[in-house]
């Protein structure tokens, strides 16, 4: 919200500079900053358009002999709003634009001099207005300094929704005046009755929506232009002068908060108000030229037979008033902010009647602000005003009562006020108060909607008395009982270990397209109902989609060698006899792009051995063993006989999910499962054997259809407890002997932990172990 | 035995030798001369056979002793050529070592961890909530009734049972609540959801830590000091923070809090608004509301609770300007975080 500092001015006296009043309202809980008004024009002229002629062989260009005073110049101009007699700013050679960033002089346009140029709004950095050239009123003199500087500096205040009272010029008055400990000044605009009546019949359908409803009828009104005091006022805070009447209901809302509505009181069949909902789905056209739909949740301002105004929020072009208008009608009514603001709502519509009253209004105030109003049109477009108000008000709102304990409001701000500090600060707020044994009953003035329960009112006290003057408490109090571990400490764990392992940690959208989640789709994907977009209409339901969507990113931008993971929430919707429910599980996803390691040390190609050894290593540091079994187009990781996840190599990538990308490998793990089994999972540590370990190496070609996995089970089984480890340290094929076979080096390792192993028994286990290869998987020793 | 005169002859013979080498080369001849397999130790290990059967334990040993000596010998003095066997390979010690990828978290976990870190140091524990939540557990346990403009505040992105993806972690407050008596502190940390349009300063998803802290005669003046803990560990201990009321449904007296960032350069001026003042983060004490709405009894417990926007304090702490940056995963960008 734009507030002007001249207008407040005339509400209240005040002494703040502009920057006190910035940090002062900002400290009271209004966040404002402080706009200069100041103008980036320089030198510039009011000339007068004396002929216009248009330039041979030209686009719309036309050649203006303007008067400037003492004389005359020609210049070129392409606006189409450009004629003759009317007054115009001009840039003469020498003066300037946009702070000296634009100097001008004189041009050659088309082979025609041209000695200057007349200025658009936005030229002037006035406003964003480029339609064509400014065109000034009479106020401005020939040849004059053109200076629309209003000397007034204006605070734009962030408002939060508690504060409908602070929504205008005498609201945020009411805050300076706490500020500077001051009343207001709250002057009536006089207004001359005429012994006539309105003769207007008012019907509220339901007291619910429209607890009150008051209005007055102005006879004779001359619909014009705004006096330029009105205008200016009008265009100080950033809003467009329309016409009299307008402005001066704007000039209202502006200054007392209130919104009215004027309608033009003869296209009110039978002058009859009727405040009611629609029976059915209804097509009207706004003031703004728009047709809408109002439906049942709407509140209608109707007559006999049509509907007037969506109140509260719009008026309809049908009743409001036009040039011709004689005979106004003004509304002054109280709205339910629920009603108004579910009908904005439906109507995506928001405008700054509705914004007021969606946040509430002051409903004893209505007939202040409609007698000023009224006072306002008499003086700016003349008229009567009938002497007879009128005024719906079937039941009297309850004034709020509130008991304040000083006890509680200290012990919740940690305050020691005394009675009469806080008795001060409830007195500038205009709260009158009656002190009882055990608390202050306070009555709530109305326009303080938002003040309901002592809590309100302590706040109001902090707020006052100064959040930084409440002090602070020098000591912490903890709590044995409230600490609890954390259950996700595995993903922290995980996240480290794989960042030190060369991972980039990445954080995805976790919106996806139809198409995203196509791929890993279960028919239970959860889909939202006002996507921003369509390609973010899926709340993932894979993390693979967002990594390969990165791996993308950098492929384009020619990172080639690098490892990217991501942790984090899945979702799935299960749908029950009784509506659905939705499960959210946590995944890890890894992807390897390394194209070309470009390292002389490390030539090898990467491929899948290296993908699976980032897992492994995961898990060992874990102290959890897994298994992985080729399924379909991946490669399954199995822990505890569980699926907890899959690698998909390269060639099984589907394309859906990366275009392009013939040798990048991703995996998908379930943290859930993880955690599960790491949190029951007691690291025991086993003592080493103090004897020495004995080595034995030993090479087979063996055929590939018996997988490493079996023939190493097979000699941990021989083995025994003796066998401690098997490390494979060659695998080799050679096409010429078999291409159907390799050839595996293995060394195993052997330890007792009572005795020193001698050459004896270790040569009995290892004939034994290659006996039995020999007659399981007919291997040849080599 | 003659055999051990000839040891003590080679012996001597070796140390004069070694004597006179003056460099990798002559050590090399040496080494040959007298350990290769036709060398002089090789040739006396031959004399063995010769020897009584009686002496060879006592020759052997002293034959092993001087092949170790000579060998040893040899190697301590290779070092002493060193220098010159770098001269002389031009081995250069410049050439890159084995290359190891070096990976890196998210800028978002590193935030989170240290503002996790600043709170664990002083008893909160770390709780969760669900992403996808009840229009309850979002708004109307917060105080967030249907059709209040408080619902403005956050552009909700909805399902069409009327679920909601969670618009802040304040959900949290509500599940914890709900699980547990007091006394409680918590920080819930999470990705929350806005259907606001994506540019330089928002995105449609982002993360909050949401802090909560109930028990016994809780005051605002806990709030502020628990909160100017938070900022000196965060931004250093000379920094200057200012509470200013605020407003959120679901804390009574609600506040902001600011930090002053200054106005030295373009970019305070931008971020601060010309003020100086940058906000942090929005507090409050929890509403007797809230508290009612998880049978919670408001007038023995107090609480207070907060919010903090993890991207706004990422930005802050990397100096990074664009939101955009974090969700795309560009590795030259993450690849900073070490």
């Amino acid at each position: 919200m734009i507030v002007s500092i001249n207008w407040l001015k005339e509400i209240i006296d005040f002494t703040l500079s502009p920057q006190e009043l910035e940090d002062g309202l900002t400290s009271l809980g209004l966040e404002c900053t402080y706009k200069k008004d100041s103008i980036s024009y320089h030198g510039i002229v009011v000339g007068k358009i004396l002929s216009v002629s248009e330039i041979e062989d030209s686009d719309h260009l036309n050649l203006c002999s303007v008067d400037i005073g003492e004389s005359s110049k020609d210049i070129v101009c392409g606006a189409s709003n450009v004629k003759p007699g009317i007054l115009v700013p001009i840039a003469v050679p020498g003066s300037s634009l946009d702070n000296g960033k634009f100097k001008i002089k004189k041009a050659k346009i088309r082979g025609v001099i041209s000695n200057g140029m007349i200025c658009s709004e936005k030229e002037l950095g006035i406003s964003d207005n480029h339609d064509g050239i400014m065109i000034l009123d009479d106020s401005f003199i020939l040849g004059s300094n053109f200076d629309i500087s209003r000397d007034d500096d204006v605070l734009d205040i962030d408002l939060t929704p508690n504060r409908g009272d602070c929504f205008s010029h005498l609201g945020v008055a009411r805050e300076i005046a706490l500020l500077e400990n001051k009343k207001i000044n709250k002057t009536n605009k006089t207004m001359s009755t005429i012994n006539s009546s309105a003769n207007v019949e008012i019907q509220i359908a339901d007291d619910m929506d429209c607890p009150r409803y008051a209005a007055r009828v102005i006879r004779g009104v001359k619909v014009g232009p705004s006096p330029s005091w009105l205008k200016n006022k009008i265009e100080s805070i950033g809003q467009k002068s329309i016409n009299n009447i307008v402005d001066a209901a704007n000039y209202i809302l502006f200054d007392l908060g209130h919104p009215m509505h004027t309608f033009d009181l003869d296209k009110i069949k039978n002058s009859k108000i009727i405040v009611k909902r629609p029976s059915e789905d209804k097509k009207i056209t706004c003031l703004d030229g728009v047709e809408r739909t109002v439906t049942k949740e709407h509140l209608l301002i109707c007559d006999d037979e049509k509907p007037l105004a969506i109140a509260g929020i719009m008026g309809l072009d049908n009743s409001s008033v036009k040039n011709d208008t004689k005979d106004v009608l003004i509304e002054s009514a109280y709205f339910n902010p629920i009603t108004i603001r579910k009908g904005a709502k439906l109507l995506d519509l928001s405008t700054d009647a509705s914004k007021r009253f969606e946040r509430d209004t002051d409903i004893e105030s209505l007939i202040y602000s409609l007698d000023t109003l009224a006072g306002l049109i008499q003086e700016v477009a003349g008229g009567d005003v009938c002497d007879d108000l009128i005024d719906e008000y079937p039941n009297k709102f309850e004034i709020e009562k509130i008991n304040f304990s000083i006890k509680d409001c200290n012990s919740l701000l940690g305050t020691t006020l005394d009675k009469s500090e806080i008795l001060d600060i409830l007195n500038r707020l205009s709260i009158s108060t009656l002190e009882s044994k055990n608390f202050i009953e306070c009555t709530i003035p109305s326009y303080r909607n938002d003040l309901e329960r002592p809590v309100d009112l302590y706040e109001e006290i902090a707020r006052v008395f100064g959040y930084d003057n409440i002090p602070v408490s020098e000591s912490f109090s903890s709590s044995y009982i409230s600490m609890t571990p954390d259950r996700n400490i595995i993903n922290k764990k995980i996240a480290n270990i794989l960042s030190m392992n060369g991972f980039n940690e990445h954080y995805s959208n976790s919106l996806l397209s139809e198409q995203q989640t196509s791929l890993y789709s279960n028919e239970m994907d959860v889909e939202l109902d006002n996507p921003l977009s369509s390609d973010m209409r899926f709340l993932r339901n894979s993390i693979l989609p967002g990594l390969a969507k990165a791996v993308e990113y950098n492929m384009n931008h020619g990172n080639r060698d690098f490892k990217l993971f991501e942790m984090g929430e899945v979702h799935k919707r299960i749908t029950l006899k009784d509506g659905s429910k939705y499960v959210q599980s946590t995944l890890l996803g890894l992807s390897w792009c390394c194209l070309e390691s470009k390292d002389w040390k490390n030539k090898d190609k990467f491929d899948f051995f290296e993908a699976k050894g980032d897992i492994d290593n995961i898990f060992q540091i874990l102290g959890l063993d897994l298994f992985y079994n080729e399924n379909n187009n991946k490669v399954d990781i199995i822990l505890n006989k569980k699926v907890i996840g899959f690698i998909v190599p390269p060639n099984r990538i589907d394309t859906k999910l990366l275009k392009t990308g013939s040798d990048v490998y991703f995996a998908q793990i379930s943290l859930d499962d993880m955690k599960n089994l790491y949190t029951n999972n007691k690291t025991k540590i086993s003592l080493p054997s103090n004897f020495p370990n004995i080595e034995r190496d030993i090479s087979i070609l063996v055929s590939k259809d018996y997988s490493y996995k079996l023939i190493t089970d097979n000699i941990y089984d021989i083995g025994g407890t003796l066998l401690k480890e098997i490390s494979l340290f060659d695998l080799y094929i050679d096409k010429k002997i078999d291409n159907d076979k390799h050839s595996l080096s293995i060394s195993l390792c052997f330890s007792s932990p009572d005795r020193t192993l001698q050459d004896k028994d270790v040569d009995i286990l290892m004939d034994k172990i290659i006996k039995e290869l020999k007659d399981k998987f007919e291997i040849i020793q080599r | 035995m003659i055999i051990l005169n000839k040891i003590k002859e080679v012996k001597d013979n070796f140390n004069l030798e070694l004597s006179n080498v003056e460099n990798l080369d002559q050590l090399d001849d040496l080494h040959n001369q007298f350990l290769s397999r036709k060398g002089i130790v090789a040739s006396l290990f031959t004399m063995m056979g010769e020897i009584d059967p009686s002496d060879r334990p006592k020759a052997g040993n002293e034959l092993n002793k001087l092949k170790d000596f000579i060998s040893s010998e040899i190697d301590r003095n290779r070092l002493n050529f060193s220098e010159e066997v770098n001269l002389k390979d031009k081995f250069d010690y410049s050439l890159p070592g084995k290359k190891k990828k070096v990976g890196s978290v998210h800028p978002l976990t590193k935030t989170i961890s240290l503002i996790e870190s600043i709170f664990q140091k002083i008893g909160f524990s770390i709780a969760y909530g669900p992403e996808i939540d009840t229009d309850f557990y979002n708004f109307e346990a917060l105080n967030i009734p249907k059709h209040h403009p408080a619902r403005d505040m956050q552009d909700t992105f909805y399902l069409d049972d009327g679920n909601v993806l969670r618009t802040h972690t304040s959900n949290s407050q509500i599940h914890f609540m709900m699980e547990n008596n007091p006394p409680i502190r918590i920080i819930a940390p999470g990705r929350v959801y806005r259907n606001e349009d994506i540019s330089v300063r928002s995105y449609c998803l982002f993360h909050q830590i949401e802090g909560l802290y109930v028990d016994k005669n809780v005051s605002f003046s806990d709030l502020k000091s628990v909160l100017n803990y938070f900022a000196r560990e965060l931004f250093g201990s000379e920094v200057k923070t200012r509470f200013r009321p605020s407003y959120f449904p679901f804390t009574e007296p609600s506040a902001e809090m600011d930090v002053y960032w200054g106005l030295k350069t373009e970019s305070d001026k931008r971020i601060t608004k010309g003020t100086g003042w940058l906000e942090i983060l929005g507090c409050g004490m929890v509403d007797p509301k809230v508290f009612k709405n998880v049978n919670y009894d408001s007038t023995e417990y107090s609480g207070y609770a907060f919010g903090v926007g993890i991207e706004r304090i990422a930005m802050l702490l990397y100096g990074v300007e664009d939101i955009r940056e974090f969700y795309k995963g560009d590795t030259r960008f993450l690849g900073q975080f070490k």
